[in-house]
Parts: structure tokens; sequence; C-alpha cells
């Protein structure tokens, strides 16, 4: 009897591929869970930032000393002269202070309060106090901006009695020192978009996450995986096709969150006078072609963690947890930014995230670095893919049960 | 055809496949049958090539299924006894899918879609995603799947399980029409009516190893029962009885 021949044709490796992508994908679309973390998730972050910007517009759009400062205080009528000179400065004081010892209960109600002593009316030297809680921000800057404006009143007194006493002022602060800014214009903006670098990765690893677990593990846990491994189909050809399809759930997601970064946050400086603009949208642009290797190595990384996990709960637990991991730095770096060096570009995703951070900032990235930071990351993609296909070549780690 | 030969398969202290060999030839419908823990699955698993065995070879028309696994894969039709759908998509995409993945596309695959969707019985729900199918569709579409690259070894395990008696009976007339047409087919089923008028040569295995083999007709001779249900017991017991003396 003669044997029938396959009917089938013997496709290169990359139709396979493409034949499980073409699958992923067209399950995937049809799948809330997938769709709302790639187009909802990645509007989260912009949208937070853009609130936490509006909720301390008042403090962006006028730096300290061009907006006028209200300030209960206590013991007005003693300093006339001092009074006046804050008022120069827009220090407005309320009396209504009744004494010092209620003062410091009403604190809650006074953000800041200024008590002036009864000597100041007999006497150039008085120690005024000022009362606040430094947990809060706002009073903190508050009081950071009256102590430089009473500091100036004392060297303005200070002058006065040495011209009187004929010495000169210049013997007083011998030294003085001059600050010159280079970098962009101060402004309290440019903090929240430091936090853009490690969102945007944050979401780079959490965008096809759903995808990923569903495809490996969950295929596993629901049974599909067993009929599918008795297909004519490498094991890491399917995991390339299945890593594929995750790999464009994560592009679509970062595009998304990008732009609308650059939509929401541009939006909003354009409504806030004073609020600096984002940065601009070649910025995003690169920033996006940067974080293609580290979409490629965020998948893989998904796609091992699933491997290993022996349920689906378990990949959720360890696979929520993800994010966070290589955002947290990037918090790090955008309270403190790390200088440019090798080493810290040659770290996948670190490396990227730091650059971001300069790209953010308006200052130049050293395309070598750039390329560098690349490299490695590929590099570290490769390997991990390469253990992932070991491990879904164990049958422990891909048979139920 | 299907060469097992001395096939061993361990799970810590556990010998689920121990030294089995058999052979289902082309143009026969060959019946896999043992009790509950007998092998049975994982000497499937070992066929589709996603198991290793320990020791022993597994040839699917002559390609070994660990140094030739794609070859071999090709001309099995698998139907595991995890049917698996994807919820998400509709029966006649999962057909599809897995036509795509044997390198089957267009018109040739389109059509052999239809036959399946007509000869199955699948026109009412081959365009209805998979979720809350009953175990009769799953079946189907499992079914379908398997059979989409017209494979020269069908391996099917269960393959009525859950199908109502007009479905059962057309799966029956379908295995047949293929081993008139030179089909390999191995099964396993737990119902010996259906062993009975399916296979033309039936493998009894216990605790991994095989312990009868022949044609209906001759196992009934050999322990003198009609009804197979009474021969299968006959040759676990007799199996059980040499173990005993083998032990003492």
């Amino acid at each position: 009897m003669t044997i029938l021949t396959p009917k089938g044709a013997i496709w290169p490796w990359w139709r396979r591929c493409l034949v499980v992508l073409d699958k992923e994908m067209r399950d995937h679309l049809r799948d809330r869970r997938s769709l709302s973390l790639a187009l909802i998730y990645p509007l989260l972050g912009p949208m937070v930032i853009a609130m936490l910007l509006q909720i301390s517009a008042d403090s962006i759009r006028m730096g300290p000393g061009s907006r006028v400062v209200t300030v209960a205080a206590q013991g007005v009528a003693y300093a006339p002269q001092l009074v006046d000179y804050l008022a120069r400065y827009k220090v407005t004081l309320t009396e209504g202070v009744e004494a010092t010892a209620s003062a410091q209960v009403k604190v809650s109600r006074n953000p800041v309060i200024l008590e002036i002593p009864p000597e100041a009316a007999n006497s150039d030297h008085f120690t005024v106090r000022l009362l606040f809680d430094a947990n809060n921000t706002v009073s903190a800057g508050t009081v950071s901006w009256l102590s430089e404006v009473i500091y100036g009143y004392g060297r303005q007194v200070s002058q006065r009695l040495l011209t009187t006493r004929g010495i000169d002022v210049a013997v007083l602060q011998p030294v003085t020192v001059e600050r010159v800014h280079t970098g962009r214009r101060l402004n309290m903006a440019l903090l929240f978009y430091n936090l853009i670098p490690p969102l945007v990765v944050f979401m780079t690893f959490l965008g096809a996450v759903y995808l990923a677990l569903d495809t490996t593990v969950g295929e596993r846990e629901r049974g599909t995986l067993e009929p599918l491994l008795t297909a004519p189909v490498r094991r890491w050809e399917l995991l390339l096709g299945k890593a594929a399809a995750a790999f464009l759930f994560t592009l679509v997601t970062v595009a998304v969150n990008l732009a609308a970064f650059r939509l929401v946050l541009g939006l909003l400086a354009s409504s806030v006078p004073g609020l600096e603009a984002p940065p601009s949208s070649a910025t995003f642009l690169l920033m996006f072609v940067m974080a293609l290797p580290v979409m490629a190595l965020a998948v893989t990384v998904q796609m091992t963690v699933a491997a290993i996990a022996r349920s689906m709960k378990e990949a959720q637990i360890y696979l929520g947890l993800l994010p966070l991991l290589p955002a947290l730095p990037g918090v790090a770096s955008a309270i403190t930014p790390f200088a440019p060096q090798l080493w810290i570009a040659s770290v996948p995703v670190f490396g990227q995230m730091v650059m971001f951070g300069r790209l953010i900032a308006g200052t130049e990235i050293d395309p070598l670095q750039a390329l560098l930071s690349a490299a490695t990351t590929l590099l570290a993609t490769a390997l991990l893919f390469r253990w992932a296909t070991y491990l879904y070549e164990q049958e422990r780690n891909v048979m139920p049960g | 055809m299907i060469e097992i030969t001395s096939l061993y398969k361990t799970f810590g202290k556990v010998h689920a496949v121990d030294g089995l060999a058999l052979t289902a030839n082309d143009g026969q419908i060959t019946g896999l049958i043992g009790p509950n823990g007998a092998g049975k699955s994982t000497t499937f698993r070992i066929v589709f090539g996603l198991m290793k065995p320990d020791r022993g070879h597994v040839r699917v028309d002559g390609y070994d299924i660990i140094a030739e696994r794609l070859e071999a894969q090709r001309r099995i039709g698998a139907l595991p006894d995890v049917r698996g759908l994807y919820q998400r998509l509709t029966a006649r995409e999962h057909i599809r899918y897995f036509g795509n993945l044997h390198g089957l596309t267009g018109p040739a695959l389109e059509g052999r879609i239809a036959a399946l969707v007509t000869m199955l019985e699948m026109d009412t729900f081959a365009d209805r995603r998979a979720r809350g199918f009953s175990r009769g569709q799953e079946l189907k579409v499992a079914l379908g799947r398997a059979l989409v690259h017209e494979p020269a070894n069908l391996i099917l395990d269960e393959p009525t399980n859950g199908l109502d008696v007009v479905s059962t009976r057309a799966v029956r007339h379908l295995l047949r029409a293929m081993r008139d047409a030179g089909h390999c087919i191995l099964i396993s089923s737990h119902l010996m009516s259906e062993v009975g008028q399916l296979c033309d040569h039936l493998v009894i295995i216990d605790r991994g190893r095989v312990v009868a083999t022949g044609s209906p007709a001759d196992l009934r001779a050999r322990t003198g029962y009609d009804e197979l249900e009474e021969v299968f017991m006959e040759v676990l017991a007799a199996g059980n009885r040499a173990r005993d003396q083998e032990a003492t």
C-alpha cells in the first residue's frame, strides 16, 4: 500500500510565525482585557500628570514673588516698616491671630503665621517667628520666600545702621554669590515631566502583559496548547509568533502613551500661562524609536516569566509586579538625574530611561550611548528568548497539571 | 503507519509506559484500550511529539518522532483528550488556523474546510465563536482541526465521547471511509461496543505494557467470551495473574 503524502506545503519558518501572529492578533483584538490594557491604560499616566499639574497650577503659573502672598500675623503694629517692606514684595499680613499659644493650634487653619515681638516697636534688633507645618509643601514654599524677604529687610536695616556709623556697607558682605541658571527656564512643570520616562517604561512592561499571559500559561491552563503542539511547528516559531503579537500590542500601548503625554500636556501648557510646554513631538518620536528594543525585552521577559509560572494566577502575581521593577530606578532618576555615562547606557532599560530623562530635560544625548543601549537591550532580549524557548521545550512547562 | 518499539516513560517512581510496543498499520483501525492509568494518554502524547520517551522509538511513516518531529507531525492528525478550543475564534477559524499551520492556504484550504463543516454537520455553528459550545460541538471542531490536512495517520483519543447518536454514526462512517482509503487510524476508547464495531486490530494495555493484541475475533476466540467487555476483563485478570506469578 502506498503511503499517503502530506497535503500541506512546507513553509519557511517566518511564514509559520506569521500564521501564529495572525491568529493571536485576531484572537486578542476581540478581547476587551487586551484592548483596554493597550488603549485605555496608557491614557492614565498622562491624565494623572496633567491633573497634578492643574492642581499645582497656581504655584507653576507664577514663581515666588510674582504673586500676592497673604499671611496671618500677630504684632503687626510693632513693626510698620517691616510691614511696608513686605508689602513691596506682595506679602500682605492679616491680623487675627489672638495669642502665641493659640497660634500653634491654628497653624492648621492658617498655613503660615508670622509673629512679630513687642520689642520690634523700640529696637532694630528683634526675632520674628514663622509658625508652619513643614509637611505642607505649599507652606514650606511660602516660608522659604517669606524668610528671604525678611532677610532682605534685615540686610537693609544693617546697611542703614552701618551707613549712619560711617562704615562701608561692603564690609558686611565681603564675598557675594551670583547664581547663573544655564538650563531651561526654571519651572515646576519640569519636575512632573521628569516622571514621563518611568511611566513610559511602566507601560512598556504592562501593555501586552495579558496577551503574553494568555498565549502561554493561559493556553497551557485551558488545554489549547496541547493540540497546538501537535502541529508541525517548532517551539521557537510558536513563541516568536506569539511574541510578535505581544510586541505589536506593546508598540500600540507605548505609541498611545507617548502621544497622550504630548497631547494632554501640550493642551494643558497652552491653557495655563507660565507652564513650561512639554517636549516637542520630535522628542517623543525619538523616545518611541529608542523604546523599541525595550519593548522587545519587555515581551520576552513576560513570556519567560509566564513559562516558569505554574498557573495563570501565579503568573499574574509575578507580572503584576514586573512593570514596577524597571520603572522604580527611573523614579529615582527623575528626582536625582544620573550623569550620562557609558556603563549606565549599557544597562538595558535603565540606559534608555536615563536618556529619556535627558531628552525630556532638553539636553543632548550621545548617539554612541543610544546605540550601545539598543545593542545591549537587544542582546539581552536574544539571550532571554533563547532561554524562553528552552523552557517551552521542557514538557513540564507545556503539559497541563 | 505508526510503529512503537520498546517505549518507556516514567514520572518519578511511576512507570507510565513500561516497554510498550505496537504497530498500527495503514488501511486499518487499531484500538488502544486499557483501564484508567494504563498509559494510553502518555503513549499518545509521545506519539504526538509532545513528550519525549525515556527510551524507545516512535516512527510515523518511517519518520522518528524525536529526530524528525516536524516530518512526523505533518503526517499525523491528532485528537488529544484535551479538546482545547480558543473561546474567541469561530469553529471555521479553528480549522483554518490548523490548516495554515500545516501549510494549507487559499481555495484548497477553504474547500477542505467547507467539506469538513458539511461532513461533521457543523453548518449551524461553523461561524460562531467557541465560547458556549457543547462538548459535542467542541469535539467536532477538534476533529475538523485534526482532519483538515487529510493526514495519513489519525490518532484519536475518545473520538466519539460527547457526541449524540447521529454524530457518532457520522464519525464512525468517516473513520471507516478513511481506513478504506488507506489511512492508518489509531484510537483509544472506553466504549467496548465502539471498539468492537470499528477496530480491525486491538491492543490492550495495562500498567504501561501490552497484555494482549489481535483482532476482536482473535481475542474472543482466545478468551472464549463473546462480549468484548468480558474479553477485556479476562485479559486484564490474566495479566494480573501473570504479574503475581512473576512476583512470587
